[in-house]
């Protein structure tokens, strides 16, 4: 086919159609350029919140009870715990049974005897 | 400048993916690219009715910066917007028919192009009048014919030009043979002196 005759194009654009066109473009595009921002924005903010979440979660996990390591300290203070003397073994029981019997006789002080008995 | 080589040499889908990332350049490159050539083809479809012409180019590519981001690459750029700014035109004309106004696709309803008319049988035609010769030939052309001849005119295939226009692809070869046919009856009238009024 041959070549578009030069001789249809009847006239130029005329400058002011030009500046509108373009100037509603430029409008377009601002558009464009803040909806990308915000849409980055978004996801990023959507990763750091995840981010928290996750380390939230992670990070405050209740601790089981016996699985906590014993130092070093700690460790040699057990078997001084253990090695007690006779002694203080006896007076560990005196006491606890003091305990339990001061323990037994506010009980039935307190106790309410039923009607005849 | 470098920044605006690099623009001209970006096909039309980079431009517009350039676009919807917010350059408004790619926009400016894009529109130079094609306004001259929707320009003329609305100028000769809308014979003298300029403000018209403006109205709808106008329209079109207002259309056509509300619709960029949607576009998907399903043919030429152009051939879609051509497509747009035609369908722009035609619902105007419905528009205009049914509020009785002065939009018309008939040529011979359109106010008077200057012209051929007033050449004098025994003038010869020099380059001006010659281009004023075919521009009134094509004005006076069926809205269909002169249709496929200005879009053969920009370049597109007839399977653009029938999807365009809703029809066969032999329709649209139809109406370009008819086309032909009658700008070259006109044209040879002029040289006969047959349209001097």
């Amino acid at each position: 086919m041959k070549k578009r005759y030069e001789s249809l194009r009847v006239r130029e654009v005329p400058p002011e159609l030009d500046g509108r066109i373009l100037a509603a473009a430029a409008g377009a595009a601002r558009r464009n350029r803040m909806r990308r921002i915000f849409r980055a924005w978004c996801w990023s903010g959507s990763a750091v919140a995840a981010a928290f979440l996750a380390g939230f979660v992670i990070f405050h996990q209740p601790q089981p009870v016996d699985t906590v390591s014993h130092t070093g300290a700690e460790r040699q203070e057990l078997p001084a715990l253990m090695d007690w003397s006779t002694l203080e073994q006896a007076g560990y029981n005196l006491a606890f049974e003091l305990d339990s019997g001061n323990l037994s006789v506010a009980e039935l002080a307190e106790a309410r005897i039923p009607e005849g008995f | 400048m470098q920044a605006k080589a690099r623009d001209e040499d970006c096909s039309d889908m980079e431009l517009i993916r350039a676009f919807g990332r917010g350059d408004e350049r790619a926009f400016e490159t894009l529109y130079h690219r094609y306004r001259r050539q929707l320009y003329g083809f609305l100028n000769n479809l809308i014979p003298g009715n300029p403000t018209e012409v403006d109205e709808v180019f106008e329209e079109s590519w207002l259309r056509v910066i509300e619709k960029l981001p949607h576009y998907r690459d399903e043919g030429r750029f152009s051939a879609w917007l051509f497509r747009l700014s035609r369908n722009l035109f035609i619902d105007r004309v419905r528009r205009d028919a049914r509020n009785a106004g002065h939009l018309s696709l008939n040529a011979e309803e359109a106010p008077d192009v200057p012209g051929a008319a007033t050449l004098h049988p025994t003038h010869e035609l020099d380059s001006a009048e010659i281009d004023a010769v075919i521009r009134e030939a094509v004005g006076k052309l069926p809205p269909e014919q002169r249709e496929v001849f200005l879009l053969r005119q920009q370049e597109f295939s007839f399977k653009e030009i029938a999807e365009m226009q809703n029809c066969s692809v032999n329709t649209a070869l139809g109406r370009m043979q008819y086309a032909l046919k009658s700008l070259r009856r006109m044209i040879r009238d002029i040289d006969e002196g047959g349209l001097v009024s």
